[in-house]
């Protein structure tokens, strides 16, 4: 994959980075990410991994843009409320890097389309806002052995767990039933800006094949106390999802 | 003995403080301190346990410790102990 002098000036400043360099930034924009939810979460990931200079971006969300989103989603702007929030996110992240591209989906994550969604990507990034639509995800990544970048939110706490497949838990190991679902989670503008930025720098790391990523700790920031907590976490034995999958299957080449 | 218990996330709303100190007496185990717990705030019962057990999605720390490595309900306290009751991010535990 060529970069044009325009990539290389653009991305200089992490190409410098050792061990990223050039190879590093061919790998990003060889690689493609589904970007699940376009909230608090995703609207980051997704400016964030553009910004990176990944070569594609899956965008998914069914929703249009409310005033309430404002706070905390920040690809979408007063101009945008009523409109489509793919379309939102999709003019931006042309605007702030059209070496991008990207392809938005209007639709909801369901059984029946997370298969197709999950294969045509690299890696996937948690940017949902329930259980029911991150264990979907999380067992198609197990079952495809695809990367999954899970984060979640709450007030100013939030969570983040890498599921690699075959090397470590997934996400049912860790979480193994779906927790009962809060109607309107509260949360502070900046929660999912600190966990969205985690997730981007785990996604990067992976592709680029740098540093360790967080698959055996469920790491918990509490913005309250500016603290960060570890869960050590390992495969569960009994995992509905992930215990039939045997490690070998999922050696990466 | 005496030990500190936190809960994060919306466990808060429901107990009304993010930490609290417990004057406990010796022997104390993890279960019986969530039963107080339950006893004070009766709420509690249902987002915490599953039958007898822990409710699967939530995360009980001791000292820093994953409670289920350390016996689950068994665990045993001690003087100037840290319990963190962390329930799944995102998730929630009722309706707002």
């Amino acid at each position: 994959m060529q970069l044009s002098l325009e990539e290389l000036e653009r991305y200089d400043r992490q190409i410098r980075i050792p061990d990223f360099g050039v190879d590093g930034q061919r790998k990003l924009k060889s690689s493609t990410a589904l970007v699940a939810g376009l909230g608090g979460l995703g609207c980051p990931v997704s400016m964030y991994l553009a910004a990176s200079g990944i070569g594609k971006l899956v965008i998914v969300d069914k929703e249009r843009v409310e005033l309430s989103n404002l706070n905390r989603q920040i690809l979408h702007w007063p101009s945008d409320i009523g409109k489509l929030k793919v379309e939102s996110v999709a003019e931006k992240i042309a605007m702030l890097n059209p070496n991008v591209s990207v392809e938005p989906l209007a639709l909801e994550i369901n059984e029946d389309n997370v298969e197709n969604l999950v294969k045509r990507v690299d890696v996937v990034v948690d940017g949902m806002d329930n259980y029911k639509t991150r264990f979907l995800l999380n067992a198609s990544c197990v079952s495809q052995g695809k990367p999954f970048v899970h984060a979640a939110v709450h007030g100013l706490e939030g969570q983040l767990l890498t599921v690699l497949p075959g090397k470590g838990p997934c996400l049912r190991c860790v979480i193994p039933s779906e927790p009962p679902q809060e109607a309107l989670v509260p949360v502070l503008s900046v929660t999912p800006g600190v966990m969205a930025a985690l997730e981007v720098m785990e996604v990067v790391k992976l592709i680029v094949g740098l540093g360790k990523p967080c698959s055996d700790r469920l790491l918990i920031f509490d913005g309250y106390e500016m603290k960060f907590h570890e869960i050590k976490v390992e495969p569960s034995p009994n995992c509905p999802v992930c215990s039939k999958f045997t490690r070998s299957k999922y050696v990466k080449t | 003995m005496r030990v500190k218990v936190e809960v994060y996330g919306s466990l808060r709303n429901v107990v009304g403080w993010k930490s609290v100190e417990m004057e406990l007496s010796e022997d104390f185990t993890l279960g019986q301190l969530l039963d107080l717990l339950v006893e004070q705030k009766p709420e509690l019962k249902e987002l915490i346990f599953e039958g007898e057990n822990l409710r699967d999605y939530l995360k009980v720390f001791v000292d820093g410790r994953d409670c289920r490595l350390l016996g689950g309900l068994k665990a045993k306290l001690k003087d100037g102990s840290t319990i963190s009751i962390f329930p799944p991010a995102g998730g929630g535990l009722f309706e707002a």
